[in-house]
């Protein structure tokens, strides 16, 4: 059976963004305007409002002692993909979707691919939301190097984290899943390490230099063949889960 | 109308050091309804989990019409079950949670839905959202998930549960119409009398082994 054919599994799972989240969305977009609001707030008087400002802002710099983009992917990673993920996988939800779905392979990949547009989803509104309040504050939109490069690198990171968390509640558990990428994001707060994922989330640590993208690029790699490694596994592993 | 299979060979299952099923072997075909009883924890719901490709034998095999699950399938290729209470989605009425359901194997429309829904006694044209529902209401729309799209094997865990006397006999004359469309059902139930009535055939499973009883009719017939 090819991947598309027979059902329409991924389908489902792609409506499900919405049609299961609907309501995390409104209580997200909300949280997200009532922080950059603050930042605004913070900001004013202090420096030039502008898209690289705030989003610098957004990503930890200055204005919190927590770092800002621990909120949103936290957020994200427990309450849209962890919580998604982790009723889609009992039994109660489980055993009349998989049964329709004919194939265990499938409903893998069909998780994955919903981790992957709810990754880009969240960092588009979250990138809109930005825009908006950089648009109503009458800030210049002069993107510089590290913004557009920090846009692509959290985004990056959202959907490295998003798949490998799908990868590791299938095998553990959602809680033990969210605890292991919390270390690991967290990490990054007190050591600067260009290969671990919580760097690419600060603003802080983002101040390229000529040659920093290609030091950074073994990251990357790394981080793919990483995230197509921890599929393969899982989809051996999921062809000989019992699902109780 | 497609004959069906179902074949159960010297399966077992161990799930955390304890057996939950033993040496299994049944034989199962189309146009019949079998029954299934046993106490809490005997193993009813890890045999029909183990039936519609969920679980996975550690020894054994399970066929269905000659193809083996978790080699040749995954799942039945028609199934429609019933195992535990199934979630809905509990801001949508009835009628839409069955036809997202529907969605994912695109085999049937909006006629087929309602009419589901009118088998199992709900009124199709009800706004009323799941998270509202009643448990016996819960009982049916789970019922109706599982006969709307006709599959050649139906299996109902405890379908009786929650509901009113009423419904339990239309659940019932329904069962014995469906088989003779060569239907391959499976029904396990604490009611006794109701697994007599619509079986053909009765499986007492104990400690994870399966036993086969005589039915009631059987016994008059001989008598």
């Amino acid at each position: 059976m090819s991947f598309w054919a027979g059902d329409r599994m991924y389908l489902y799972d792609i409506c499900n963004i919405w049609r299961k989240l609907k309501r995390h969305w409104f209580i997200w977009l909300f949280a997200i305007a009532c922080l950059e609001l603050l930042n605004i707030l913070v900001m004013k008087g202090q420096t030039k409002i502008s898209i690289n400002t705030l989003w610098q802002a957004s990503m930890g710099k200055g204005n919190f002692v927590f770092p800002f983009p621990f909120a949103f992917i936290f957020s994200y990673l427990l309450f849209m993909n962890g919580i998604y993920l982790y009723g889609e996988q009992r039994i109660n939800a489980a055993s009349i979707i998989m049964i329709r779905g004919s194939s265990r392979t499938k409903r893998f990949l069909s998780k994955a691919l919903f981790s992957l547009n709810l990754s880009w989803i969240y960092v588009l509104l979250l990138l809109t939301v930005i825009h908006v309040f950089v648009f109503l504050s009458g800030g210049a939109f002069n993107y510089s190097y590290d913004t557009l490069y920090s846009f692509f690198t959290v985004l990056f990171v959202f959907i490295l984290l998003s798949i490998l968390q799908g990868c590791l509640i299938l095998v553990l558990n959602s809680v033990l899943a969210f605890i292991i990428l919390f270390t690991m994001i967290s990490i990054s707060i007190f050591y600067k390490n260009m290969y671990l994922p919580g760097y690419y989330l600060m603003a802080d640590h983002i101040h390229l230099v000529k040659g920093q993208t290609l030091k950074q690029a073994p990251f990357f790699m790394i981080s793919l063949l990483f995230i197509s490694l921890s599929v393969i596994l899982s989809l051996q592993y999921v062809k000989k889960k019992d699902i109780l | 109308m497609m004959f069906t299979s179902l074949m159960i060979s010297d399966a077992s299952k161990t799930i955390k050091s304890q057996m939950v099923l033993s040496n299994v072997n049944l034989e199962l075909y189309s146009g019949n309804i079998y029954g299934f009883r046993g106490i809490n924890g005997s193993g009813k719901s890890m045999l029909f989990r183990m039936m519609s490709g969920l679980l996975i034998p550690d020894k054994g095999e399970v066929k269905v019409n000659d193809k083996i699950l978790h080699k040749d399938i995954s799942f039945p290729e028609s199934l429609g079950l019933l195992i535990e209470n199934p979630e809905f989605l509990p801001f949508y009425n009835g009628g839409k949670n069955l036809q997202i359901l529907a969605s994912i194997k695109n085999k049937i429309g909006s006629a087929e839905i309602d009419h589901a829904l009118e088998i199992v006694g709900l009124d199709k044209n009800s706004a009323l959202k799941y998270r509202k529902y009643s448990l016996g209401m819960k009982q049916r729309l789970a019922i109706a998930q599982a006969i709307m799209e006709s599959p050649d094997i139906l299996i109902l865990d405890e379908p009786t549960n929650a509901l009113d006397e009423k419904a339990i006999k239309d659940l019932e004359n329904y069962l014995k119409s469906y088989k003779t469309k060569d239907k391959l059902i499976l029904v396990s139930s604490h009611d006794k009398l109701f697994l007599e009535r619509i079986s053909d055939e009765i499986y007492r499973v104990e400690s994870g082994k399966v036993f086969k009883e005589e039915t009631l009719s059987r016994r008059e017939n001989t008598k």
